[in-house]
């Protein structure tokens, strides 16, 4: 049962109300980099934010027998393409955290926590028209085991070179081979994520 | 910023602006006939309806090259109302049609709407 503010309670149950019920999102991608957008034909200011007017649409949730986790489809629109560049530079936005808000056009200032929802980016798909974002939380089930592999002469560390992440490096280069030979040519091999002092043959589960 | 200013043509077109506004209103009837009724959004639309007859060759090249350089509703266009001298962005809601006068076949009528950006 949620428990809303007086005010927050008296407007829901109006029964008729000129103040819409807006859908806020805050996404932040991987880099830190946060979008807040509104479904509304004009900018709104909530929390000391501008939330600008974009186009977006929420579906329902998706809910199975199979012991699935539940999802909901985002759907943002990219006729302006404004995600596209964040969208390939991290796989899809996956990862992605967003939080979404329901709030009231004239009660802005009231407290909405309960009406906010956080989920992550599992699932991605492009067209010229929108960016379709599946939302859900995170699948136990769909970790990975082992959860870490030591090797020796490769290095799992994903590359970027823009100096973010573990790999660190920026850069000029655009490729990687994840060895210690090319981590060298780039000059980064302080941040060579492979174990040279595993032997290079077998395999062994701890 | 509006990508063209709307051209000033030989013919006043004050007499025949409709005006409409966007509907945001939510409507779900209850079952014993009230209506619960919300706002989708917070700031309402326009629209402006024009038919203008009686246009000179001269308006009809000024009124594509507008359209044109907008690529019809890609781009904005800056336009003072005639009443209200009020300035708006707006942009067209589908190309504009031409048609010859029946009476004169040196003059055309256009018909197209803008709607408020």
């Amino acid at each position: 049962m949620k428990s809303l503010s007086a005010n927050l309670v008296q407007e829901k149950n109006k029964q008729h109300s000129t103040y819409p019920w807006l859908l806020l999102l805050d996404i932040t991608l991987p880099d830190s980099t946060i979008f807040r957008f509104v479904n509304n034909n004009e900018d709104i200011v909530y929390k000391g934010n501008t939330y600008t007017c974009f186009p977006f649409e929420i579906g329902p949730q998706e809910s199975s027998v199979d012991g699935e986790i539940p999802k909901i489809e985002l759907k943002i629109c990219n006729i302006t393409r404004i995600l596209t560049p964040y969208l390939n530079t991290y796989n899809g936005g996956l990862e992605s955290e967003v939080l979404i808000t329901v709030v009231n056009s004239n009660l802005l200032a009231e407290d909405y926590s309960e009406l906010e929802a956080t989920l992550t980016v599992i699932d991605c798909q492009v067209d010229e028209y929108w960016v379709s974002w599946s939302l859900g939380l995170f699948n136990p089930t769909m970790q990975r085991f082992p959860l870490y592999r030591y090797l020796a002469n490769y290095c799992s560390y994903p590359f970027f070179n823009t100096g973010i992440g573990e790999c660190g490096y920026n850069g000029a280069l655009t490729t990687c081979l994840h060895t210690l030979a090319d981590c060298i040519a780039h000059g980064n091999e302080i941040n060579f994520g492979g174990n040279l002092g595993l032997q290079n043959d077998g395999i062994r589960v701890v | 910023m509006a990508d063209v200013t709307f051209p000033t043509l030989s013919r006043g077109i004050n007499l025949d602006v409709r005006e409409v506004s966007a509907n945001p209103t939510i409507r779900s009837e209850m079952e014993n006939g009230s209506v619960i009724t919300r706002a989708r959004f917070t700031r309402l639309r326009k629209t402006w309806n024009f038919s203008i007859g009686f246009l000179t060759a001269a308006d009809k090249v000024l009124l594509d090259a507008m359209q044109n350089t907008t690529h019809i509703g890609a781009g904005t266009i800056s336009w003072t109302h005639p009443k209200t001298s009020v300035v708006y962005e707006v942009r067209l809601l589908s190309p504009i049609t031409f048609q010859v006068e029946s009476d004169n076949s040196n003059l055309q009528s256009a018909v197209f709407s803008l709607e408020e950006v």
